[in-house]
């Protein structure tokens, strides 16, 4: 009789589950998978290495790149890290506007995090459904910063400007009639607080339509009850952080255990698991997407009665205002020191966690005291995640690991940095 | 962690481990210094311990010091004939570094203590070797297969030391000092071989910002300009 | 007009010899079935774009003639010109007639379909058996395209396939022994003649069960969303037809969307009474509404009504595969096996107890005598 090997076979880099470039190389006996090696790396573009190389705000557009579905959430634990070697003190507006898009970058996370979960086990039209509010929010992201994806606002001491009085809008097209676009324009009207303010008010209602689809469905039950099941003792030895570390039922989250910002002036809840599965990790993201916007209605409401400044008035660190620099010397020697040579940060070192929407999301930062950072350390929530795919797999069939692929809430962009 | 909190943990630690060295940071954070061979006993003893608890290792990550204080320009030292200075990169040291050459560093979290501390340990640089943790926390498994891949560092008992970032087949260890930005070789397809080749890197280094080190009198203190200055004169 | 052309077309037969009279006789009635049926399939894959793209809040193709009328035709001249890849150490001769296999049967099915009173390509006895065997010749065209392509992808895609089609065959079958015991014959002609009357003659009602299993079966035989494991687009890539490109995959695409009508007619055929009238045989209502003057030939019997029961149940697939994830290969066998078969063997005793009580409205006209 011949012998019964198992086969290997290569999941990706080119895979329509594998979120990217995400190569797993699956020993499987039939659909069952014995063993399961990912080989990750390659979107790895050296961040790490570009970062040592340039003046510290320089570096904060890499972090965008990071983890690109989470942008604005990278920044903040670099900026962060930044501040805390600085000791420069933010203004509390600006800490409002971070945490406000902090949390829109949560549910940004979330909903891709959601709809490609979906698509991986089949639910095609949750995929759609989710970009439908992304857009809106990737708008938001636009009225601030100029871009939908790769913001780079948050700037050491505060954020690059205060929050826009309009939303961009809607043209009348060849696609779109007169009539469609008034429609499409009818929440833009305001300013940008009153633009989310509308979008707090519609969000829950979309994820209750988010719920219907999958909560109570019976396929998607089957598909993820019991499915990568992580005991909490596992969860904390594998590193893991975020809604992958509650959803086994570890009582955690940055935001309230050591809040930065000023997430210890808001409300909120953390959602927890009970049994560590999959299902239990999708309820615990559906349950911080309520949050989010829970968190976000109550920012827009301290942000619409505390006008203020956004960044630092040390101009050592933050540029001064463009009209200064036409009247003021020593404006216009700052604006210049800044742009070409930067700010040098003390010697010494410091780690700066924020929790992104993936997990704790770190920033290691060494300073020798030049005005480029000796060594950064990305610690994405992700790299630790997929390492515990080995263990999460075995056993499980084929569909599963696509499953737990989209359980992890994979994103390349951080994981090879 | 608060000021009291941070100071409490600090002093436990000095008790607990008296060959290590705990610094306590301005920013609230404390270093624990750990001598290699002591490393996996300490750690053992954060995890378990009840004052300590460390049930995670959130991060692992190596630090390269054989470049620590260099600088491209000279600065406080230059005089009003420094204007060719732009041209010819002048490399000079401001800050000594006295320890070994490569650093490993582990950021551990309690999640019952609500503490955070960080390990760090030194290895040599003509053979960087250090104690492998993953018997103590089962995370550190990729975060030591990327310090090798980055820095060279050798695990003792890791399991499967292979590189992960990195191509297959990649020479060197890029986040060393002395590799290059653009690195050594690059690739392109030759349409003679009817194949992908390799071949030495022809991108000239090029450095747009200078790397400068200015003492800012605000920070004060201990790292004011002649402090240094009568640092690199012994 | 219609009976103009079939004068000439009788005509321009008999024009011919004699030996080769009924060949032009089948052949031509096999293009007047197959023509139409490749526009279907064709504007079917349009449908089914636009309609899960309104569920998707989104338009679906717009651009190629007026609201994307013309899609069909512009994926065809697409699939028609690009290059048949044929991977290296594949089987080329199974590689290339694999796709065939598959179409094949799901329109030679076609050959026993009633359209109207009368109207079949053949009107045999053994109809239901010819359809029975014929369908699940398809599979083998699944299974040798996913050995000859020589990639592990497409052999995981065909097993799952064969294992797949070969539990859901048994359903589907037991769940025609179910019609065939409430109708008393095999001929698909007598088994819509069976459920003559009104709606409440339908052999979905008496036998509801059973018709749910055959459709959801017929779901799962055609592969399609949420049974489509066999290709299994997020886990083993397109599964059996991964290697496919251009014409060669366009055939199974066809043989998919042939699938998906054939599966609709026998359920219409079978379950839902054929071409008749939902409003036959309610008495007066009926007689007023088939009076109507110009309009009134829409409401009685004809092809018409079984052509959107058709429709009826191709939006039922498409509407599945926009609301449903898909099962795990080893659910869908548990489907199979635990809950259908039991259901439709149950059912299959209270069918047989039914007509032998002779039940009205269905069973007392002498099914099985």
């Amino acid at each position: 009789m011949a012998e019964i090997r198992n086969y290997t076979m290569n999941f990706g880099p080119q895979h329509p589950a594998a979120h990217g470039v995400l190569r797993l190389v699956l020993e499987m006996d039939g659909e069952v998978v014995e063993r399961a090696d990912p080989h990750v790396g390659l979107l790895h573009r050296g961040t790490e290495k570009l970062a040592e190389t340039k003046p510290f705000n320089q570096s904060i557009g890499y972090m965008d790149r990071l983890d690109y579905v989470s942008m604005m959430c990278n920044e903040h634990a670099y900026v962060m890290a930044i501040e805390k070697l600085l000791g420069i003190e933010v203004p509390r507006r600006a800490q409002y506007i971070r945490v406000m898009f902090d949390e829109i970058t949560r549910i940004l996370n979330h909903l891709m995090w959601l709809g490609t979960h979906g698509l991986d086990i089949g639910a095609m039209t949750m995929f759609l459904y989710c970009f439908r509010e992304r857009e809106d929010l990737m708008d938001c992201y636009e009225a601030v910063s100029g871009t939908r994806m790769h913001a780079t606002y948050y700037r050491p001491g505060g954020v690059y400007r205060d929050l826009p009085g309009t939303m961009p809008q809607y043209e009348v097209s060849k696609w779109h009639k007169k009539k469609d676009v008034d429609r499409m324009n009818e929440a833009r009207q305001g300013s940008l607080l009153d633009f989310i303010e509308d979008f707090t008010r519609r969000f829950p209602k979309m994820v209750d339509e988010y719920e219907t689809l999958l909560t109570d469905n019976r396929i998607w039950k089957q598909r993820t009850v019991g499915i990568g099941v992580v005991s909490p003792e596992r969860a904390q030895q594998l590193g893991f952080s975020g809604p992958m570390l509650r959803g086994s039922g570890v009582e955690w989250d940055i935001r309230k255990k050591q809040p930065y910002a000023v997430y210890d002036e808001l409300f909120f809840d953390i959602p927890v698991g009970v049994t560590g599965d999959c299902y239990d990790r999708y309820l615990v993201r559906m349950e911080e997407l309520r949050q989010s916007n829970h968190i976000i209605k109550q920012c827009v409401e301290w942000l619409r009665n505390n006008p203020g400044p956004v960044i630092t008035q040390d101009h050592k660190v933050a540029p001064p205002k463009r009209l200064d620099m036409k009247g003021d010397m020593e404006a216009l020697i700052h604006h210049f020191k800044l742009f070409t040579e930067g700010y040098c940060v003390p010697e010494g070192e410091v780690y700066a966690s924020v929790e992104a929407p993936k997990g704790e999301f770190g920033v290691y930062l060494v300073s020798d005291g030049a005005n480029k950072p000796y060594r950064v350390k990305m610690r994405a929530p992700g790299f630790a995640h997929i390492s515990a795919m080995d263990e999460m797999v075995r056993g499980h069939m084929l569909a599963d690991v696509v499953a737990v692929i989209g359980t992890m809430d994979i994103v390349f962009g951080e994981i090879d940095r | 962690m608060s000021k009291k909190a941070v100071s409490a943990l600090c002093e436990k630690l000095v008790a607990r481990f008296p060959d290590s060295q705990a610094v306590h940071s301005a920013q609230d954070q404390i270093t624990l210094e750990v001598p290699a061979e002591q490393l996996i006993e300490t750690c053992t003893a954060l995890r378990d311990e009840k004052d300590f608890a460390f049930e995670q290792l959130v991060d692992v990550c190596g630090v390269d010091y054989s470049d620590y204080g260099n600088v491209d320009w000279t600065t406080e030292r230059a005089t009003g004939t420094g204007f060719s200075r732009g041209r010819d990169v002048v490399e000079e040291k401001t800050t000594a570094w006295e320890k070994p050459r490569f650093a490993v560093v582990y950021h551990l979290l309690s999640h019952s203590k609500n503490q955070r501390l960080r390990v760090r340990t030194f290895a040599d640089s003509e053979f960087p070797k250090v104690d492998s943790v993953i018997d103590i926390w089962s995370s550190a498994n990729w975060f030591e297969r990327e310090a090798f891949d980055m820095f060279g560092i050798m695990f003792e008992g890791h399991p499967d030391l292979r590189r992960i970032l990195t191509d297959y087949g990649f020479i060197g260890h890029p986040l060393r000092k002395d590799f290059p930005l653009s690195g050594h070789v690059e690739m392109r397809y030759d349409p003679d071989k009817k194949r992908v080749v390799y071949q030495p890197v022809s991108i000239a280094p090029r450095i747009n910002t200078p790397r400068v080190i200015r003492h800012d009198n605000r920070y004060g203190g201990e790292s004011l300009p002649e402090v240094k200055e009568e640092q690199q004169g012994s | 007009m219609f009976e103009l052309i079939l004068t000439i077309w009788q005509d321009a037969i008999a024009l011919l010899p004699d030996v080769l009279q009924p060949f032009a006789a089948i052949i031509s009635k096999i293009v007047v079935i197959l023509m139409p049926l490749i526009i279907c399939v064709a504007f079917l894959t349009l449908a089914e774009r636009k309609i899960i793209g309104y569920m998707q809040v989104r338009i679906g193709p717009n651009r190629v003639g007026p609201r994307g009328l013309l899609q069909p035709f512009a994926d065809t001249f697409k699939l028609m010109f690009k290059e048949i890849i044929i991977p290296s150490n594949s089987n080329k001769f199974l590689f290339v007639g694999a796709p065939l296999i598959t179409f094949a049967p799901a329109v030679a099915a076609w050959a026993v379909i009633p359209f109207d009173e009368g109207m079949a390509l053949s009107n045999i006895n053994a109809g239901l058996l010819y359809v029975l065997a014929i369908t699940s010749i398809g599979v083998y065209g699944v299974i040798i395209a996913g050995w000859a392509s020589n990639s592990k992808y497409a052999f995981l895609g065909a097993m799952r396939s064969s294992a797949q089609i070969v539990s859901y065959e048994i359903a589907m079958g037991f769940a025609l022994v179910g019609v065939l015991i409430a109708s008393g014959s095999l001929n698909m002609h007598e088994i819509v003649v069976a459920q003559k009357g009104s709606v409440l003659n339908w052999f979905a009602l008496p036998l509801f069960p059973l018709f749910m299993v055959y459709f959801i079966s017929g779901v799962a035989e055609t592969n399609r969303a949420p049974f489509d494991v066999a290709e299994g687009e997020s886990e083993i890539v397109a599964g059996f037809h991964v290697e496919y490109s251009g014409m060669a995959f366009a055939v199974f695409f066809l043989a998919e969307y042939a699938n998906m009508i054939l599966i609709s007619a026998l359920a219409a055929i079978m379950f839902l009474g054929g071409w008749y009238s939902p409003l036959a045989g309610l008495g007066v209502v009926s007689d007023t509404l088939f009076a109507l003057p110009y309009i009134g030939w829409a409401f009685d019997s004809g092809f018409h009504w079984l052509f959107f029961k058709i429709a009826f149940f191709l939006l039922m697939f498409l509407w599945f595969r926009a609301t449903f994830p898909r099962y795990r290969y080893d659910q869908i066998m548990r489907l199979g096996w635990k809950v259908f078969i039991p259901i439709t063997i149950v059912w299959l005793l209270v069918a047989g107890v039914m007509v032998l009580a002779e039940i009205p409205p269905w069973f007392d006209k002498g099914g099985l005598s």
